[in-house]
This record gives C-alpha cells, sequence and structure tokens, in this order.
C-alpha cells in the first residue's frame, strides 16, 4: 500500500507538465523520505580498486555504492534532493544528476565530491560522459530554455555548458555517445510519445532518429554497446505495461531499427517492474527495480546481457525509489 | 554554553559595537559592513626586521599585530625570536607545506611570501584592487587562495594557482565580504564571508570542491534547529574536519552536505580571532589549537590549547602582541 501511495504523486506530476503519458515512475517527483542521515563509507571502500555500481535513489535521497563482484554495499552518500541519472567517466568518476536545484554532482571513485554543476532552471535527469572529448551532456527534462527540456554539454565537465535541443522534443531523459562522438538521447515530444534523437558530432541541433521495428512506450536508458556496434534503449513501460525491459537498436543514418529484446526478471521470476536506468558491463546488465507494482521489494541486480532472464545476483535489502546507474572503474 | 564562553560572546559584542560606530579607543577602517572581524586599525611602525639565526628546523608560530608588525616565535618555548615589519596592515596568514608563509597586507592590497624563517619576502602577490583578509594554501596542489573582504563591493576568493600571479577569481552570491578560507588535504576549499544587515552580520559558507569552477553556497547546520551563523572569525581543516571558528569550535563534513559534527570549546579571557590548527604532518589530525584572543586595549594573547580536547588554555603568549589579528604555523620539517 505504502509503494501505491508513492506512485500516485509522480503520475501527477508527469501529467502536470504536459505531457499525456501514462507512465511508471520516472523518479522525478519530490523525494518523499529522505532519510537526513550521514554518508559513511566502508574501509573496503576507502582502499578497493575493484568496479563499483553507484546507485541513485530517489526515495532516501541517497547513492548508494555496491560493490560489483557482491552486490554489497560499501558506501552511501547523503545530502541530494532528488538524485536521478548517472554516468562516469574513465578516471572512475560518477556523476549523479539531481532534478532539484538543477545540479549534477561529481564524485569520485570512493564517494567524495569532486565538483558541484549548477544550471538554474534545468531538471538534470541523466548524463553520459563523451570519451572521444571528455565533454559531459547532461539531459534535462525541462526547464530549459523554457518548458521543453534540452541537452546540456559541459566542456571537460566543468564551466559553462552549451545548450542542444531538438525542436521536436520536449522531454529529455536518457542518453549515449557512440563510438564516433555522436550524441543520441531519447525522451517524448510535447504528446507524451517515445522519441530518439541525435546530436552529431560538432552540430550545432539535434534531429530526429526513426524507430522501427517495434515500440517503445516510455524512455529508458541508453548505452552505446561498443561491442556490438549497438545501442541499448530501455523501455521503462514494455509492451505498454508497468513492465520494464530493454532493446538493441541499430542505427543507420537517420533510423533506429529495434534487432532485439530482453526481458529482465526480479527476484521472484517475474517481469521487471521499473528499470529506469540500467548499465552494461562486462557483459552483464546492471540496474535496480524500482518496484512500485508490489510483488517484490525494490532491489539492485545483475542480468547477463543480452540473454537477460532471471538475476544471477540481487540485493533487495537497500533500495527504496531506485533510478539511475553506473559503473565506477 | 559555559559561563566564560558566554563572558566571550558579551565581550566580542561591546568590541563589535565600538568598531561599529562607538568611536572609541580602536579607530574604525572599515566600510560599510566591516565587522568586528573584518581587518584591525593600522598603526604605523617603525624598524627594520630582525630574525635570529639557526631557525631552520624549528617550528615557528607567526603573528600578525594591528601595529603593523609581525612577530615569530619559536612554536614550542613561545620566545620572540623575530620581528616582521614593512608591512601598512597585515593581517591573515597561512603557511605552505613547505614552510613558507604567507601574510596578507590588507590596506596594501598584497600578499607576501617569506621563506621560513626569512627576513625579506621572496615574493609578493598583487592583490589589488581587493583588500586580501585572510589566506591559505592547499598541500595539494600548492595553489594559494586569498579571501578578498571588499570594501564597498563585494570581496571574492582569488586563487593563485602555485607559483603564479594571475588569479583566478570566485565570487559569492550575495553583498559577501570574505573574511576566511581553508583547504583540506584533497584540494577542496571552504570559505566564509560576512555581511552586515541592520548591524547583524550574517555569515555565508561557500564550498569550492577541487573540480569546481564556481563557489557552492553550503548550507551549514548548526547544533540546534534555530542555529543562526553570525560573526564567524574564521574557518580551518583539522586533518579530518571543517572547523567554523566563531567563540568555539564547531566541527563539520562536507560530502554533497555539510553534517554537523561536535563543538570543541575554548575557554578564555578575550575576543578569540583566527585560530590555527598545529598538525605534525599531513597524515595527522589536529593536536594543538592556538588562536589569538584581542582584549582591545587590555591584555593581548595567543592562546594554545591541547586539540580536540580544548577547555583551559594549556600556554599562553602575552608579551610583544598588540592587536594579534592573525597567525600560521610555519613547520620546521617540510610536509
Amino acid at each position: 500500500m505504502k509503494r501505491y501511495y508513492w506512485f500516485v504523486p509522480i503520475l501527477f506530476v508527469l501529467c502536470a507538465c504536459g505531457g499525456n503519458a501514462v507512465a511508471p515512475a520516472l523518479g522525478v517527483a519530490p523525494a518523499p523520505h529522505p532519510d537526513r542521515r550521514s554518508s559513511w563509507i566502508s574501509p573496503e571502500l576507502e582502499r578497493t580498486q575493484a568496479p563499483l555500481l553507484f546507485v541513485s535513489d530517489a526515495g532516501t535521497a541517497d547513492v548508494y555504492i555496491y560493490n560489483v563482484k557482491t552486490l554489497k554495499v560499501v558506501g552511501t552518500i547523503t545530502g541530494f534532493a532528488q538524485p536521478q541519472g548517472e554516468c562516469s567517466d574513465n578516471k572512475g568518476n560518477v556523476w549523479v544528476t539531481d532534478a532539484s536545484g538543477g545540479t549534477v554532482y561529481e564524485l569520485s571513485h570512493r564517494g567524495h565530491l569532486e565538483n558541484e554543476l549548477v544550471q538554474k532552471g534545468a531538471t538534470p535527469v541523466g548524463c553520459t560522459w563523451d570519451p572521444t572529448t571528455g565533454n559531459l551532456a547532461v539531459m534535462s527534462l525541462l526547464g530549459v530554455p523554457s518548458q521543453s527540456g534540452g541537452v546540456l554539454v559541459f566542456p571537460k565537465g566543468v564551466g559553462t555548458p552549451t545548450l542542444y535541443t531538438n525542436s521536436k522534443q520536449y522531454f529529455y531523459n536518457f542518453g549515449d555517445y557512440d563510438a564516433g562522438g555522436n550524441l543520441f538521447f531519447d525522451g517524448r515530444d510535447a504528446n507524451g510519445n517515445f522519441m530518439l534523437s541525435e546530436l552529431p558530432k560538432g552540430k550545432s541541433s539535434a534531429h530526429t532518429v526513426a524507430l522501427t521495428g517495434g515500440t517503445i512506450y516510455f524512455p529508458g536508458m541508453v548505452q552505446w554497446d561498443a561491442a556490438k556496434q549497438d545501442f541499448i534503449v530501455g523501455d521503462q513501460s514494455c509492451g505498454n505495461l508497468y513492465a520494464s525491459c530493454v532493446y538493441s537498436v541499430k542505427i543507420a543514418g537517420n533510423t533506429a531499427s529495434i534487432t532485439g529484446e530482453t526481458k529482465l526478471q526480479n527476484s521472484a521470476g517475474g517481469q521487471l517492474c521499473d528499470l529506469v536506468q540500467g548499465v552494461l558491463f562486462n557483459k552483464e546488465l546492471l540496474g535496480s527495480d524500482n518496484d512500485f507494482c508490489g510483488s517484490t521489494p525494490s532491489a539492485t541486480y545483475i542480468w547477463p546481457y543480452p540473454g537477460g532472464g532471471a538475476p544471477t545476483r540481487y540485493n533487495g535489502k537497500t533500495d527504496s525509489v531506485p533510478v539511475g546507474a553506473a559503473i565506477s572503474r | 554554553m559555559s559561563s566564560l564562553t558566554t563572558l566571550r560572546v558579551v565581550a566580542a559584542l561591546v568590541a563589535g559595537g565600538i568598531l561599529a560606530g562607538c568611536g572609541g579607543g580602536v579607530p574604525q577602517v572599515g566600510g560599510p559592513g566591516i565587522t568586528s572581524a573584518g581587518a584591525p586599525a593600522v598603526r604605523e611602525h617603525r624598524g627594520e626586521s630582525w630574525m635570529a639565526k639557526g631557525l631552520k628546523n624549528r617550528d615557528l608560530l607567526y603573528v600578525s599585530n594591528s601595529d603593523g608588525v609581525v612577530n615569530v616565535y619559536r612554536y614550542w618555548q613561545h620566545t620572540l625570536v623575530g620581528v616582521l615589519t614593512n608591512f601598512t596592515q597585515p593581517v591573515g596568514e597561512c603557511a605552505d607545506a613547505a614552510g613558507n608563509v604567507y601574510i596578507t597586507d590588507y590596506t596594501a592590497e598584497k600578499v607576501d611570501e617569506y621563506a621560513h624563517g626569512g627576513k625579506k619576502p621572496i615574493k609578493v602577490y598583487d592583490d589589488s584592487p581587493y583588500q586580501p583578509q585572510a589566506c591559505a594554501v592547499s598541500a595539494k596542489t600548492g595553489d594559494l587562495a586569498v579571501a578578498n573582504y571588499g570594501y564597498y563591493q563585494a570581496g571574492n576568493i582569488a586563487v593563485y594557482p602555485h607559483g603564479s600571479g594571475s588569479p583566478t577569481f570566485y565570487g559569492g552570491t550575495r553583498d559577501d565580504h570574505f573574511i576566511s578560507c581553508a583547504y583540506d588535504d584533497r584540494g577542496d576549499l571552504f570559505a566564509v564571508s560576512n555581511a552586515g544587515y541592520s548591524g547583524i552580520y550574517y555569515s555565508q559558507f561557500y564550498y569550492l570542491p577541487k573540480r569546481g569552477a564556481q563557489l557552492v553556497p553550503m548550507n551549514l547546520p548548526g547544533p540546534s534547529r534555530s542555529w543562526e551563523w553570525r560573526g564567524v572569525r574564521a574557518v580551518a581543516w583539522d586533518g579530518e574536519y571543517w572547523l567554523v571558528d566563531v567563540y568555539g569550535l564547531y566541527r563539520f563534513t562536507i560530502n554533497v552536505k555539510a553534517t554537523y559534527v561536535d563543538t570543541i570549546t575554548l575557554q578564555g579571557d578575550g575576543d578569540l580571532g583566527p585560530v590555527w590548527i598545529y598538525r605534525k604532518n599531513l597524515k595527522s589530525t589536529g593536536s594543538q589549537v592556538v588562536g589569538v584572543e584581542n582584549n582591545y586595549g587590555q591584555t593581548d594573547s595567543v592562546d594554545f590549547w591541547s586539540y580536540p580536547a580544548g577547555g583551559s588554555p594549556i600556554a599562553q603568549i602575552t608579551k610583544d602582541l598588540d592587536g594579534p589579528s592573525g597567525l600560521a604555523v610555519s613547520m620546521g620539517t617540510p610536509q
């Protein structure tokens, strides 16, 4: 019952912003129960060089740091307002978008604050780091420059950003760069329909990429899969249901073709309720299920990719309303 | 709040009233909004700098005075071993890992750098048109941060990259008059400004993470819900926690947000000014705290306390002081 109450205000916010989508939680509603705890970092985190999974939780307004191998929590960073999507660079730093106050926090591998990027009026919910330039692209769901969102690109991850938009897109969610430095990002138009856009490297505006081979109902993760040379694009409303899945999407010109679907199960064997953002790492997909559907507790999972199916590991003891995921190497 | 602390607050308020407009014994130097924690009065001083020999491996305590003189003491012996003159209005001080000492000269709008035990500046940072109130040096990068008070205009934080005379300026979000700044061991900067509104000097804190490009306003929770920060004297880093110096030492951690840790009470009989946390080396946390106590014509002193125990002073210097306003410890062994 408690989880149902979570869901209602989130839908209300989405509808009030002009979108028609009836969609699962996006996680941009105010965090109802920030736990106001102090950050803690375990001795293991202070000395580890192992890859870590950072999970943002809009419910507790915290970021949990998991050991990827064990899915044990090795640190908790507190003090956020509405932590959303995440991304990381090749040094192990992780950016955490915070929809409240237009802030993006940069954390080190050990969870120390490295920088804060503040852009008033923005609603940052997703980000990605460009390995070809070192630039940081931040997806602002709404509010830039007026009511529609946009992509803010911070040179080298600092300083004053440049705003990029696709005039046909209204909501901006998640994105990633391909190997050539072209930025692809998803979102919705003003009517709530899924959109995929491309900001070609060096260009000043983005254009729509037509999606073929299937339908995505509500934008989820976007990540470049270097091994397969395609993108993983998530759907938070797979089959127009309260369910999540991810698709393999091949880009050719201005067309994006769905070439495969990966279904993801929760710890009870049911279909995942809401994977807002996952992250591909070493042939595994890592992410959390915001299970407002009520079948299992919200949890952080690891699934084989592209096989999907049952999780190989999970931790259901920590998450409240998990949203973003990023790997710190 | 202990009775001694209460006495200190009353003394500070009385002193603040004198500075703010009563035209008492201490000449006013500040423009609108200058606080009792602002630069002290200018007093002309004549004489040559001198320095004893054999100080190379000695920990030295530098103390700025309102008569324009900087006293140099053996840290552990508390004996005067040198005097630096040639200042107009020395105020804040800081030291780097090599033992070089930086002294802000408020009215002259410059910062002088002295080698450990040196008599003449080895470098002068032109801070004009700003009035440097305090400074800090990053042990990580060697960057020199200068808290510029500002006069009729807002001040700023000027960061001189290691060895550079060309600073980057970081402004606040309001009519900020910066009075102190400090680096932690990672290179993050914590700063505080005071601004006067209706005679009450509210303090605003800022944080500049090591990769940051702008000062981020940082709300610091107090020990109680209704807490307000007024008339903060300085901020510092003790090797583990950030400190806010205002009639006691309030300790915090900062990572995304600030979290209050505890309060250390320093008993004394004057108006506590900036403090210095003595650390044996950069791997250790503070073991002593040293602070200037300005008694406005009474017995000025430099007091030493155990840290983090606080309580009553364990030692005191009272000789050769005249309105002490800032201090720094130059370590005899490079850090």
